[in-house]
């Protein structure tokens, strides 16, 4: 206690350079903590993800893209597949349930991600306010999409432009939020879902306007015969759907070729997996990958860089410990004087190397606890790393 | 009755080689409050020293308070210095950290190990009134005048009452008043409690105010008056 007190009158004393090496030495405890705790949730995050979705069918490309456009949304400009693959697999007999992804557009630079109401199902996802998206032109809000926009059920929200500038290139979309999921602490906190064909409707694929036969201004008329009109650019495409225009939103395009990003794939067991796996691979023509493989070889590649990573803020750690030992090799050299006059009055030698030290434990101490504070506040937090993917 | 301090044919030192003093014969009796004197360099210092157990006898016998410095280890000497001596050291040895209320109470705190008790911070605050402390007991050393600053080891000496006190040239930085008053402390603090006192000095308008003077200068290291 009394040597305690005489510490911190010493520190007191000293705040400012007790203070900077304290900051220096938690600094050094902290990153590495830091980067154990994030790399920990990152690992446990992917492997979630990843074993939550069996497999997963794609263009051929990258299986790594494939995977973090299936689970993650990532956009990374996979080939997309053509929903003519949907009914194939479908019709094959698989007893496997088929779940198409659509994630090549976004809304308030939040993924904008055309499905089915199966992925709902399948993902365990729930309206925590409203309903799902269940006609074109309605979405539903992720969690943390909604928290950030501050939207809700019955506001709207348009599409990210395809291309600013390229006028021949469809409008954004104004979609209507029907409702706002239950946070789940997934990639799906961060995107808006909607019915495959809104996608549709996103790329101009699928799209609505004035009917041009009928109380058309004779204006906008360019030309044409009996089977096509000719329009001057002043004809638009709706760029909102409502119940008022949903009946003009028309296909010009052939069903089969409509693009999909990709095809959460969940077969009934193991045997409907493995055969439609060998059958996939037979084909050739399709990429189908198993996200927890690909999740490992993703893990492998990031621990590879984490001991990296180590190696250097263990250099780091190792410069700043010495830099530090000589800091307080300095301060005991400064403080022979008060040594000696402890000595004169009576201190033992004990007290004398416990007053010495108490001070450089002090500051260790509190540089630990710092560092440990800031990896448990980091923790606390829960930080989703996979974002940064 | 066994006097307070008492050296026989005592050769002092720090060492081969170093300076050296003889002492044939000094004793100063409890109670009793004596000035030494002597030429610079003499060895008054030296001798506080050897009566304090700072350093060991080279030969001879110093005996203090009824340990015998000689044989007694150098933890005994430590503990006889904390426990029941108060010094006031030329150099003054204070705590630059320390506050000044902090430095009286040092020697309590290094002694028990614990936080001193209400009687002795009262008792370091009366002392620091008579001598002029007491707007600076907040304040580090490093911001006191030389006279403030012997002011201040003269009460750290004092507040844990001892029972002997040696004091090397207490008012040698301050001025004639505060000497006047800080030699007056130690006097009637003295015959308060009825400690012994050893008082070098180099001021000769000092010494009638103490029982026995012990002059280094002379052969026999006697007292002279």
């Amino acid at each position: 206690m009394n040597a305690l007190y005489l510490t911190l009158r010493y520190l007191a004393a000293h705040r400012g350079p007790s203070l900077v090496l304290a900051c220096a030495l938690g600094l050094t405890f902290a990153i590495p903590m830091g980067t154990a705790v994030l790399m920990r949730a990152f690992e446990v995050r992917l492997e979630r993800r990843a074993e939550s979705t069996p497999l997963v069918i794609g263009a051929r490309g990258s299986r790594f893209d494939l995977v973090l456009d299936a689970l993650y949304f990532r956009r990374t400009g996979l080939e997309p597949l053509n929903a003519g693959v949907l009914e194939e697999l479908r019709a094959a007999g698989d007893d496997a349930l088929i779940v198409p992804l659509d994630v090549r557009h976004a809304a308030r630079k939040a993924p904008l991600v055309g499905t089915t109401l199966d992925y709902y199902d399948r993902r365990g996802l729930r309206a925590a306010r409203g309903n799902l998206p269940l006609i074109l032109g309605e979405c539903a809000l992720g969690a943390a999409v909604a928290e950030r926009l501050g939207l809700g059920p019955g506001d709207t929200l348009f599409t990210d432009p395809t291309d600013l500038y390229d006028i021949t290139r469809p409008p954004a979309i104004e979609l209507i939020v029907t409702g706002v999921l239950s946070p789940t602490e997934t990639p799906d906190d961060e995107a808006v879902f909607c019915d495959l064909r809104t996608s549709w409707v996103v790329d101009g694929l699928l799209h609505g306007h004035e009917s041009v036969t009928q109380d058309i201004d004779p204006g906008l008329v360019l030309g044409g015969d009996e089977e096509r009109v000719t329009l001057n650019a002043s004809f638009l495409s709706l760029a909102s759907v409502d119940p008022t225009t949903l009946a003009s939103f028309h296909l010009h395009a052939d069903p089969e070729q409509l693009p999909i990003s990709a095809l959460l794939v969940f077969p009934a067991d193991a045997k409907a997996q493995t055969l439609m796996l060998h059958r996939l691979e037979v084909g050739g023509r399709l990429r189908a990958v198993r996200p927890t493989e690909v999740t490992a070889e993703l893990l492998q590649l990031v621990l590879r860089l984490r001991a990296t990573l180590d190696a250097v803020a263990l250099a780091l750690g190792a410069g700043t410990l010495l830099l530090a030992g000589l800091v307080l090799a300095l301060a005991n050299a400064q403080r022979r004087g008060e040594v000696k006059s402890l000595e004169l009055l009576g201190a033992s030698r004990a007290q004398v190397r416990w007053l010495q030290a108490l001070p450089a434990l002090a500051v260790l101490g509190a540089s630990l606890a710092g560092a440990f504070l800031a990896a448990s506040a980091l923790n606390w937090l829960g930080l989703d790393p996979t974002r940064w993917l | 009755m066994e006097p307070a301090v008492e050296l026989e044919g005592a050769r002092l030192g720090y060492g081969p080689g170093t300076f050296e003093l003889c002492v044939p014969h000094l004793r100063v009796a409890v109670g009793e409050r004596a000035a030494l004197i002597g030429p610079s360099g003499c060895g008054k210092s030296t001798l506080l020293h050897a009566v304090a157990g700072v350093v060991a006898p080279a030969a001879g016998a110093v005996r203090v308070l009824g340990q015998d410095q000689g044989t007694a280890g150098g933890a005994a000497r430590r503990r006889l210095r904390l426990e029941r001596i108060g010094l006031v050291f030329q150099r003054l040895e204070l705590i630059e950290y320390l506050t000044v209320l902090d430095n009286l109470l040092l020697p309590l705190r290094l002694a028990s190990g614990r936080a001193p008790g209400p009687a002795h911070v009262e008792r370091a605050r009366t002392l620091s009134q008579r001598l002029g402390l007491t707007p600076l007991l907040d304040a580090r050393p490093q911001r006191l005048s030389g006279g403030e600053r012997q002011r201040t080891a003269l009460a750290r000496a004092l507040v844990p009452a001892p029972e002997l006190v040696l004091a090397d040239e207490p008012t040698g930085s301050l001025d004639p008043d505060n000497a006047e008053r800080a030699l007056q402390l130690l006097l009637d603090d003295s015959a308060e409690r009825g400690s012994t006192l050893l008082v070098v000095t180099h001021d000769p308008g000092q010494l009638g105010a103490f029982d026995v003077v012990h002059d280094l200068g002379q052969p026999s290291g006697e007292s002279v008056a």
